[in-house]
């Protein structure tokens, strides 16, 4: 089984990244379990069956998981959904939810004795706490991608989840690489890439702007069956061999950049080369 | 202007929004005006300060050895910056490890510890706060009772809004502790456009835009030259907006200031939708 996980700031376009790959994966025959680990809970919209997916952490609440069927959803495509939810604001631990859902996965085998070929895990990554962390510490997620734009705060926050990533290396947890989900298409790319070529990564894909994402959006359908010819199908269906594909023991260590680096070398665009080797 | 009673403001804003811009501005702004000032970095990224000591980050509340212990010395956690304004920064945990929550808790009971947060130690306290994830951690200032007055920085962006929205709930949830939404300030990525959205959004969660503040270049200049813009360039349409702000939320009058109504999760899908010009179900509260 393919351990996907995908990483990036709120809005960055993850969740709509993450629901196409299921959907191509689930299209392609594969048995797809798609994990939503961003309070916000809308990472399987576009891939659920109607009306409101009740969260893992509004079911626990109610009492209502016993069986591996408790826990999951059938959603489009065949494709198993699981949405982590999050705490009330102002109270609780986000993070503390996604461990514990992640606990009671163990608890009733469902990665065991569920028959994947591939799980996706769709992350919230601004802040890179332990708890949002938990899918890679308990040896859940293997391959993990970063979406980012060409925004400095998703810089920032990649960065960090490459620090996650390298902590958490010896349980074999690798760095697939960034996909690039660009705010304006004719933004300067050599920045972000210069950024990819530091942390000791690449850029696998950059997702083109697209109407059709948003007319997607709309209907409440992935990008992929509703425009299967338009130029970000085509990017996704490329994104999604590759991270499949990919194999984890061929992929380089990521050489994230401590804080204070980051800082000096964002000033010029990332033009300078590291300081100094960081220190994890 | 004389009084002795310390105000106790706290910004939240998302990530990028903008936040410690405005914060370290504010701080400042009330220094300028003869206010002795603590300004106090909740955000793991530390870097509200920066422009107050020269682009040399300091030492954050998590760095120190009196982390563990409650025992860090005032004048290790507390650093004087530019304008006369304390600096401290809370810091936060190493990306896969810890919570950053309980980071700025500690920091907050560290600054109690060593009699920081004393009335009368300080005119204004002003504290800059992450407001993507609003777990009990990032909280922390309101529920310990450390805040009065909390405004929160958004954008048009629906992902800021959405942050605002949270954030007010959390606001709802510990208004019992006296804080109340003065507002919101708005700081637009597009200003010919959408100031309308943020209007609407405001007023249905029972709040109003406190400031709209301009694009200006002078922000980007100040912030290569590692300064504040009101020191930078203090004639500077952002700078004026700022001084104007600051008064904005020292003269209101926190008692006279109405708890949020924030929306439901549900509610904010199908409102934003409509860019806000839809009507509320019901006007009650977003909480479950």
């Amino acid at each position: 089984m393919e351990s996907l996980v995908f990483f990036g700031k709120g809005g960055i376009g993850k969740s709509t990244i993450c629901a196409n790959l299921s959907a191509l994966y689930g299209i392609g025959g594969k048995r797809v379990l798609h994990v939503g680990c961003d309070p916000k809970h809308d990472s399987t919209m576009a891939i659920a069956p109607e009306g409101y997916v009740r969260t893992f952490m509004e079911k626990f609440a109610a009492n209502e998981i016993d069986t591996p069927g408790g826990l999951t959803l059938k959603g489009r495509f065949g494709i198993d959904l699981v949405e982590a939810g999050g705490p009330e604001p102002g109270v609780g631990c986000a993070g503390r939810g996604i461990s514990l859902m992640l606990e009671t996965f163990k608890e009733h085998e469902l990665i065991a004795k569920g028959g994947y070929d591939v799980a996706l895990y769709d992350i919230l990554g601004d802040v890179v706490c332990g708890g949002f962390a938990t899918p890679l510490r308990a040896g859940f997620g293997k391959k993990v991608f970063i979406v980012v734009s060409e925004e400095l705060m998703s810089l920032y926050a990649a960065n960090n989840i490459a620090k996650a990533v390298l902590h958490y290396s010896p349980n074999g947890v690798v760095l697939g690489g960034l996909v690039a989900n660009l705010r304006d298409s004719s933004v300067d790319r050599a920045p972000l890439e210069r950024f990819a070529k530091l942390i000791n990564t690449r850029i696998l894909t950059y997702i083109p702007r697209d109407p059709a994402i948003r007319e997607a959006e709309y209907k409440r359908k992935t990008v992929v069956e509703h425009a299967p010819k338009a130029p970000a199908t085509k990017a996704l269906a490329k994104l999604s061999a590759l991270a499949y594909k990919l194999k984890a023991g061929k992929l380089p260590l990521p050489t994230p950049l401590d804080d204070r680096d980051f800082y000096e070398l964002s000033f010029d665009q990332f033009k300078k080369v590291k300081v100094k080797e960081t220190t994890p | 202007m004389s009084q002795k009673k310390t105000e106790k403001i706290v910004i939240f804003g998302k990530g990028g929004i903008g936040k410690s811009t405005i914060c370290s501005n504010l701080a400042a702004a009330y220094s300028k005006r003869g206010k002795k000032v603590l300004l106090v970095g909740c955000d793991p990224k530390h870097d509200t300060t920066i422009s107050l000591t020269e682009g040399k980050p300091i030492k954050t509340a998590v760095e120190l050895p009196g982390f563990m212990d409650l025992r860090a010395k005032r004048e290790q956690l507390v650093v004087r910056g530019r304008l006369g304004v304390d600096c401290v920064e809370s810091g936060g945990p190493e990306p896969g490890i810890g919570c950053a929550g309980r980071g700025i808790s500690r920091t907050i009971e560290m600054l109690e510890s060593c009699g920081v947060m004393k009335d009368g130690e300080y005119d204004v306290m002003l504290f800059d706060v992450l407001g993507d994830v609003v777990c009990g951690g990032f909280a922390a200032p309101l529920r310990l009772g450390f805040a009065d007055k909390v405004a929160i920085v958004a954008s048009e962006e629906l992902m800021a809004l959405y942050a605002a929205n949270n954030i007010a709930r959390a606001i709802e949830n510990y208004a019992s502790n006296g804080i109340g939404l003065c507002g919101i300030i708005a700081n637009l990525k597009d200003p010919g456009i959408k100031k309308t959205t943020v209007a609407r959004f405001a007023e249905m969660i029972g709040t109003t835009v406190l400031s709209y503040l301009p694009r200006d270049p002078a922000v980007r200049q100040a912030e290569y030259d590692r300064m504040t813009i009101i020191e930078h360039s203090p004639e500077a349409p952002f700078a004026r907006k700022l001084l104007e702000l600051s008064d904005i939320l020292w003269k209101l009058d926190i008692k006279k200031v109405s708890v949020p109504v924030p929306l439901s999760d549900e509610e904010f899908h199908e409102l934003s939708r409509e860019d806000f010009t839809g009507r509320r179900k019901n006007k009650k509260s977003g909480r479950a």
